[in-house]
């Protein structure tokens, strides 16, 4: 019941997020990692001493007014579980004659980039050789997956926790960064969804497909005559305002929202506009025409190029190969490799819009894993099981260069990491998907958070 | 007691007939006034102000509203809804979304402005592909789709029989135009909705010389509109 002083009707979204910290629900996520979060927004946002600040509605306010240089974040995801013996945990030495791994991998010539004799990488990840050469890479092997069942395992790996049920309840990494940052899209989410939890109510990430992105942001009726399209705005908005002066207080507050995500969409129409759109030149070198997916790599480049947001998410589905892994999974490994390489390129090439003395490249981070690995034998019908393992390729901005962290065993089992090399897998020097977003976590300063998440960090990626 | 005479014609009895019978009259013209699909006649003509808690819709929702107010039926379209918009329109998969939102974001209004264009092109095209099989149209029962237009000042110099012949497409024209409202909006446009839509209408035939681009932009308007998406 109304008493006069609370609202009886829904708040704005700017409302709800002043007000998000005071409620009971957050009372409780304080005391876990999103506290941590909170705190930390606030430190970051407002300056230290202001712990008591938790009015995540002004910091996401400040975040999306703060223009300046930020750290980048993009996310690839490949759905179904890649085989990483195609990839980078290859199969060489001991390995050939043990058994435990597939004959025909004897007949694979294995190459690394020609500076960094650590990236030893297999024949479906060999077309990304230039981008590995070009930036700084890291290969990360032998993250301990729990339960290699795709929903669980994809949830480890992005979110860093595990989930109870089908229900994905934390927010993935790329998420909980995005929260900190401001805007329309304050995280871009392509080909898929990724785990929002309550960060949806902080920071609603835009979702589309890469091919898509640019019909999103070009404004209704643009086949038309521009002066037909500005008497249809016209319009939209003379039929808003007669509506809107028939209204009463109470529904012109409920409405509130509504009004404000109005004029995101008016600065998304005017600044993005017709510059989102994949041309035929960049849909041949991303070879869209092989897989049409591969847009999305096109599309988080022009995002970045257009400032159209700091953290990406894209995932790719197929790599579910039960069944005749050569013809599935490796041709599906070499189009993400040829659209990585032409994605790093293009963002070496690209100044950051908010740094243009470095380019994209200097201040994005690429993170691209699976939710696990496959079978290092084929099953009976030519394709490959689910592996309690899974591998990273993490490059970019802030990422040591030539390094292979973690490792398998020469029958392909997980081991542990030291810091320095694979040792046996103990509690102490196990890596898993908590400890790689609780490490990346840390990189984009919400270390507080990671350490909610893991208290432990992977060694030498950064 | 009897105006008259006991039993006359003017008896209490009478009287009261009389009366019972005038009221049903002015009872009906008065409903007819109120429920009149007439310009003039809205709640905004009344001085009558909403004052509820407005929402924005859900997805479900409104692709019922769509399939049922528009007879729309473009299963490829349909489906993408619930599955590429979803969550964008505040829609929950239990998966990644647990928690539905009613609270538009920046990606629901892009998402609202593309289905609103997408759905108005279709509908409208649709009907003029039955229009020209001689079928029963879908949405645009009132009018012909291509030919009717508003009457404009300048007609006046046509031949009169050219003039006769406007002068009925714009009556069909306004009927339509009030159907439109009434199968998204329920109710009829207020006088200053229907100047404003048939400025709209005018401007588009005027640049794009296509009485089906005028109506497609006239349905973008409703289907876009904030009084559409806000229940």
């Amino acid at each position: 019941m109304n008493d006069g002083t609370k609202k009886p009707y829904h708040p704005s979204r700017r409302q709800l997020l002043q007000t998000f910290a005071a409620t009971s629900a957050l009372g409780t996520l304080h005391r876990g990692p999103w506290g941590a979060l909170i705190r930390a927004a606030s430190m970051a946002g407002a300056g230290a001493g202001t712990m008591g600040g938790l009015d995540i509605g002004t910091q996401s306010a400040q975040a999306a007014e703060e223009r300046g240089p930020v750290p980048r974040l993009v996310l690839i995801f490949l759905d179904g579980g890649w085989n990483n013996y195609f990839a980078i945990d290859p199969v060489y030495g001991k390995r050939l004659t043990n058994g435990a791994f597939e004959s025909v991998f004897a007949s694979h010539t294995l190459r690394a980039p020609p500076s960094k004799p650590n990236l030893l990488t297999g024949i479906g990840f060999q077309d990304a050789l230039p981008a590995f050469d070009s930036i700084p890479t890291v290969f990360v092997n032998g993250l301990n997956v729990e339960i290699a069942a795709h929903d669980a395992a994809a949830n480890y790996l992005l979110t860093g926790r595990s989930a109870i049920g089908r229900t994905l309840t934390e927010p993935a990494v790329t998420a909980v960064i995005a929260t900190k940052r401001g805007g329309l899209a304050s995280h871009l989410v392509l080909g898929g969804s990724v785990p929002l939890g309550e960060t949806i109510q902080i920071a609603a990430p835009l979702m589309t497909t890469g091919n898509a992105l640019g019909g999103l942001l070009t404004p209704p009726g643009s086949q038309f005559k521009e002066e037909t399209r500005q008497a249809l705005e016209e319009a939209l908005s003379a039929h808003n305002q007669v509506f809107f002066s028939s209204l009463g207080d109470k529904a012109i507050a409920s409405l509130q929202a509504f009004v404000d995500s109005q004029k995101d969409v008016s600065n998304a129409f005017k600044n993005f506009a017709n510059k989102l759109n994949l041309d035929d030149e960049m849909k041949t070198r991303y070879d869209v025409a092989s897989n049409g997916n591969m847009g999305d790599f096109a599309a988080a480049w022009l995002a970045l190029k257009h400032d159209l947001t700091t953290i990406v998410s894209i995932r790719f589905g197929g790599f579910d190969t039960h069944t005749n892994e050569l013809n599935s999974q490796l041709p599906l490994q070499r189009q993400v490799a040829l659209a990585l390489n032409a994605f790093v390129a293009d963002l070496r090439a690209t100044p950051d819009p908010r740094d243009p003395q470095n380019s994209l490249a200097d201040t994005t981070t690429i993170v691209l894993t699976s939710e696990f690995t496959r079978t290092a034998k084929f099953n009976d019908t030519a394709g490959t099981d689910h592996q309690n393992s899974a591998s990273a390729i993490i490059m970019g901005r802030g990422v040591r260069d030539n390094r292979l962290i973690g490792g398998t065993s020469e029958t392909g089992e997980v081991m542990g990491w030291d810091g320095e090399k694979p040792v046996t897998k103990t509690e102490e020097t196990m890596i898993d998907g908590s400890t790689l977003v609780a490490t990346l976590l840390d990189q984009f300063g919400l270390g507080e958070v990671a350490n909610q998440v893991s208290s432990r960090r992977i060694r030498g990626i950064f | 007691m009897g105006i008259t005479l006991k039993g006359g014609i003017m008896s209490p009895r009478n009287l009261v007939w009389v009366l019972c019978i005038g009221g049903i009259i002015v009872g009906c013209q008065v409903a007819e006034g109120l429920l009149s699909k007439k310009q003039g006649t809205t709640y905004q003509a009344e001085g009558i102000r909403i004052n509820k808690t407005f929402g924005l819709m859900t997805p479900e929702q409104f692709v019922e509203n769509i399939k049922s107010s528009l007879n729309f039926d473009d299963e490829y379209l349909l489906e993408s809804i619930m599955s590429d918009h979803l969550l964008a329109l505040g829609g929950v998969d239990f998966r990644t979304v647990k928690q539905r939102s009613h609270i538009p974001s920046g990606q629901s209004q892009l998402t609202i402005h593309r289905l609103a264009w997408e759905i108005a092109q279709k509908v409208v095209e649709t009907d003029v592909i039955l229009e020209g099989k001689k079928e029963p149209p879908r949405a645009f029962t009132e009018v012909t789709i291509a030919v009717d237009r508003p009457y404009l000042p300048d007609d006046i110099r046509l031949p009169p029989e050219i003039q006769f012949s406007i002068k009925q497409g714009d009556r069909r024209y306004h009927a339509q135009l009030n159907e439109l409202y009434w199968r998204l909006l329920s109710r009829p446009p207020s006088d200053a909705e229907v100047e404003n839509m048939t400025k709209l209408f005018i401007q588009t035939l005027a640049s794009e010389n296509s009485a089906v681009a005028s109506w497609k932009a006239v349905l973008f308007v409703l289907l876009a509109s904030m009084e559409y998406w806000n229940i």
